[in-house]
């Protein structure tokens, strides 16, 4: 049974797998690699997965849980968001389990940030950081040209 | 029937891809040449039938609306309510912050053709001499063989890296093709080019660099 008082509880003890798995959000381990210099190699490793495969949801948690593990803030806040943006309004039920779930490690701004988004939806509400991967990037609107019925 | 009409009270603004996509190939085709023509200009262009005529080179409106849905469609453009001016002072002093900005690490280079470092973050001296010196001799290499690439294996990117036992790049080298020079962007890690800042850094170069 899932316990409320932490994100990645679960009813069965589950040992830290490779990077490469799929199956776990718990990864601690890069294969290949034989001396890891410090935790950014790991998460380094996470985003290049997501990055390769956007769509991957197990990926974005992996991401989410090492920079809440590690008390990265900035990275965090960016995992989040690209979660979101992959996510495009569905999955509500995750989304909010992991904002909620990592508040103590999010500003009061940032989350303001990502609840008022659950809220609205508006993608243009979500500021992106330095750690963002998925986002454009955009500064303006996307749409110059608007299509009329004559 | 429909038909498409500008938006209102905007200034056209490439958005991070649209400036990768302008600068990191050779190959001359009108979206890329739209691109790069906004890229020249010193502040961002009103939005309207004559400037994108002008801009893109064409007579016919129809032609011109066809060529801005087809970079909206990409997401290559933006629309901006304020007229944004291109980036002014010293390359050197402007340069080194949007560099750190396009990167996780903040270990980014950026160096000529010839090998010559034109601007460095996170980096020491000594070691962006050496990258600006590996990145010529990679483009050397990349030249000889950019035939065999390109035709035989059909890969078209530019861009070269050192990668882990992932594929993952540790180093990577990524040409930039900004008028008749040509500049190389050395990132360290997970690259950032999805950031505002690369479209202020590529609008930079392009205003010193490109012949209007």
């Amino acid at each position: 049974m899932l316990q409320s008082f932490s994100l990645f509880e679960t009813e069965n003890e589950i040992s830290p797998a490779f990077i490469e798995s799929d199956q776990n959000f718990m990864v601690e381990k890069v294969l290949w690699t034989t001396t890891i210099k410090e935790n950014n190699d790991l998460y380094t490793q996470i985003v290049f997965k997501v990055l390769r495969n956007p769509n991957h949801l197990m990926s974005h948690i992996q991401r989410i849980y090492v920079a809440y593990t590690w008390k990265m803030n900035a990275p965090l806040y960016a995992a989040l968001i690209d979660l979101l943006l992959v996510l495009d309004g569905k999955g509500k039920q995750l989304s909010n389990r992991m904002i909620f779930m990592t508040r103590s490690l999010l500003s009061d701004q940032q989350y303001q940030i990502l609840t008022e988004y659950l809220k609205t939806q508006k993608t243009d509400l979500l500021p992106e950081n330095k750690f963002t991967v998925l986002t454009k990037g955009l500064v303006g609107s996307p749409v110059l040209l608007v299509e009329e019925n004559t | 029937m429909s038909k498409h009409i500008l938006v209102d009270g905007l200034f056209i603004y490439p958005t991070p891809i649209g400036c990768y996509y302008a600068v990191s190939s050779l190959i001359d085709d009108d979206a890329r040449n739209f691109i790069n023509q906004l890229l020249k200009q010193p502040r961002t262009p009103v939005l309207d039938i004559n400037t994108l005529k002008g801009l893109m080179n064409v007579e016919s409106e129809k032609d011109a609306i066809e060529l801005l849905h087809y970079c909206q469609k990409k997401g290559w453009v933006q629309g901006v309510k304020d007229s944004i001016e291109s980036p002014t002072g010293l390359l050197d002093k402007i340069l080194p912050s949007l560099l750190d900005n396009i990167s996780e690490t903040g270990n980014v280079l950026l160096s000529d053709a010839q090998g010559f470092h034109l601007a460095c973050s996170g980096f020491t001296n000594e070691i962006a001499e050496q990258l600006s010196a590996i990145s010529a001799e990679i483009e050397t290499i990349h030249k000889r063989r950019i035939d065999m690439l390109v035709n035989n294996l059909t890969i078209d990117s530019h861009a070269w890296a050192i990668v882990d036992a992932f594929g993952s790049s540790q180093l990577g080298f990524w040409p930039l093709f900004i008028g008749n020079s040509q500049f190389v962007i050395t990132i360290s890690g997970i690259p950032h080019f999805n950031r505002p800042d690369f479209v202020t850094l590529i609008w930079a170069l392009s205003t010193r660099y490109q012949q209007i």
